[in-house]
């Protein structure tokens, strides 16, 4: 008994306490997990479901969205709302009118999931930042303008000229450039 | 040139009454402390609040200041200009007085602290300095007790009582493990206790023949730990039981000196077992090549720090790593196992110096 207690007041116990300190000790050296948020941002996942953007056809500059309403009708809670004409020279129904309101959107996918054209047209980006001092109004709602804004953004920030090659089979987004759009219908087509 | 020689001449160049003077000056000597304390708790806050987010993989304060270091001046700044509450209840007397009993032990402790070599870095070279030391410091407790009782609030109450139980258990192993060094050097001197250490590491109380002081280095470690209320000790402030231990009622101006006197506190048992054990301002290698073998003047001025630096990051280190103990545990280790060994080590300390002839 009385030597067990040597043995853990001698040996054992200052052991333990100098392998504690031995732990601290190697995590003073590591690298910091820390981001400092504003200065710096993280890298997203390539599947992330930020805010949602509208896309042009990178050739023609015209917006890729068809006017299906698909977003619209599968929408769990009812947040797109699309107004749409036939236009001369678009492919569909062109929107005049794309309002999402992002309120109560759980950021969810479906949106995007659904859409139909061969490169996406409404696309869930990276960016997240979209704090908003009141919740009616403008604030969380995105509008054409917002979308299109946004979806020109994430573009710019996705082409594979910038080195960043679009992760195959994403449903959020699809970066397909104007030629390979065409072979793709084609294809169809024929099929 | 001494500090009071410094005030001197700065009060000289104010033409006052020639028999102000030395009152004045003093007054401004004591002043230029103050300042020295504040700015040692402001950087010692600053580092802990760093090293402590190294070990834990953080940054710590990054954003006011390069790397944060205005963070703490900010801090000190916002507890200067909050409300000083006093509770209703609380014996506004004692409350009022109570972080001032703290503060002032912590602070008399730097008038006979050994800076550097000769007499200018020591305020006054006291030929008691141990005893006045260890005498000073347990004034606190009062103040400690004092802040428990005038909040008026049981949780505060059972942390003053934890924290007297703590250090007066504590200060007696710490004084035992003092009492070694003191044999060796056979002086209660500081200022003669660092210059005996003087000529490199085999001199250091810590290894020097006949008698080397690990074991008492150990002992007045543990117990430094518990006098400042340090981790895995800092039972009176264990943040999960007692909100915040005695100083829960206090806010403002009045925290701020018991913040103060615990920081300063910190940094005294770090440079009491530097004088004691591991030579104060001598160098290690007094016959190294030029820079590193130097310490007269600022240079030794350097080493203390240097070494007090190490002994304080020893002190954050074991707050990072280890928990804390219960307060059975706490009670038993000191009763049970310090003080014996504390004993033991005088005993050896002295037969190993009369056998070896020290």
């Amino acid at each position: 008994m009385a030597k067990q207690i040597l043995k853990i007041v001698v040996w054992e116990g200052p052991k333990s306490l100098l392998a504690g300190l031995r732990v601290t000790w190697r995590h003073l050296w590591r690298k910091k997990v820390t981001l400092q948020y504003p200065d710096a941002y993280p890298e997203v996942a390539p599947r992330f479901r930020g805010l949602h953007g509208l896309t042009k056809d990178p050739e023609t500059g015209d917006l890729n969205c068809i006017g299906c309403l698909s977003c619209a009708r599968i929408c769990p809670d009812g947040l797109i709302t699309i107004e749409t004409e036939k236009r001369e020279g678009h492919r569909g129904r062109y929107p005049v009118n794309f309002t999402i309101n992002l309120g109560p959107c759980c950021f969810c996918g479906l949106c995007s999931e659904v859409c139909p054209t061969p490169m996406k047209s409404l696309i869930l980006s990276s960016e997240f930042e979209w704090a908003a001092y009141q919740r009616d109004g403008r604030n969380l709602v995105l509008t054409k303008e917002d979308l299109i804004a946004i979806g020109e953004r994430e573009v710019a920030r996705r082409s594979p000229r910038r080195g960043q090659p679009e992760e195959e089979g994403n449903p959020y987004f699809q970066f397909a450039p104007a030629k390979k759009k065409r072979e793709r219908v084609r294809k169809g087509g024929k099929a | 040139m001494s500090l009071t020689q410094i005030a001197t001449f700065i009060v000289s160049l104010l033409h006052l009454p020639r028999k102000w003077v030395p009152g004045v000056s003093t007054f401004l000597a004591s002043l230029i402390i103050l300042g020295f304390i504040m700015v040692l708790v402001l950087t010692l806050v600053y580092l802990l609040r760093k090293i402590l987010g190294w070990i834990q993989v953080r940054l710590g304060p990054m954003i006011t200041g390069p790397q944060g270091m205005l963070q703490t001046p900010a801090d000190a700044l916002k507890l200067l200009l909050k409300e000083d509450v006093i509770p209703q209840r609380a014996d506004r007397w004692v409350f009022t007085l109570a972080p001032a009993i703290v503060f002032i032990p912590a602070y008399l402790v730097y008038l006979v602290m050994p800076f550097g070599r000769g007499e200018g870095l020591i305020a006054k070279d006291l030929n008691i300095g141990i005893l006045y030391i260890a005498g000073i410091t347990s004034v606190a407790v009062i103040g400690i007790i004092a802040a428990g009782w005038a909040s008026d609030n049981k949780y505060s109450l059972l942390g003053a009582m934890r924290s007297a139980a703590q250090l007066m258990t504590y200060e007696i192993p710490m004084i035992l493990a003092l009492i070694g060094p003191i044999l060796v050097a056979g002086t209660l001197r500081l200022q003669a206790l660092v210059e005996q250490q003087d000529g490199g590491l085999g001199n250091w109380f810590l290894f020097s023949l006949p008698a080397p002081q690990v074991l008492g280095f150990l002992i007045f470690l543990t117990a430094a730990l518990a006098e400042t209320n340090h981790t895995p000790f800092d039972l009176p402030e264990a943040e999960s039981e007692l909100v915040a231990g005695y100083n829960v009622e206090y806010s403002g101006m009045k925290f701020a000196l018991f913040f103060l006197a615990e920081f300063a506190n910190i940094f005294t048992a770090s440079a009491i077992a530097v004088v004691l054990f591991f030579g104060g301002w001598t160098s290690p290698f007094p016959d190294a090549w030029p820079v590193l073998g130097w310490d007269h003047g600022v240079f030794s001025l350097l080493w203390f720090f240097l070494k007090a630096s190490a002994m304080v990051f020893l002190f954050m280190w074991i707050r990072a790593s280890w928990p804390r103990v219960r307060i059975d545990q706490l009670m038993s280790l000191g009763w049970k196992l310090l003080i014996p060994l504390g004993i033991l080590n005088i005993a050896f300390t002295g037969g190993l110096l009369a056998l070896m002839g020290g």
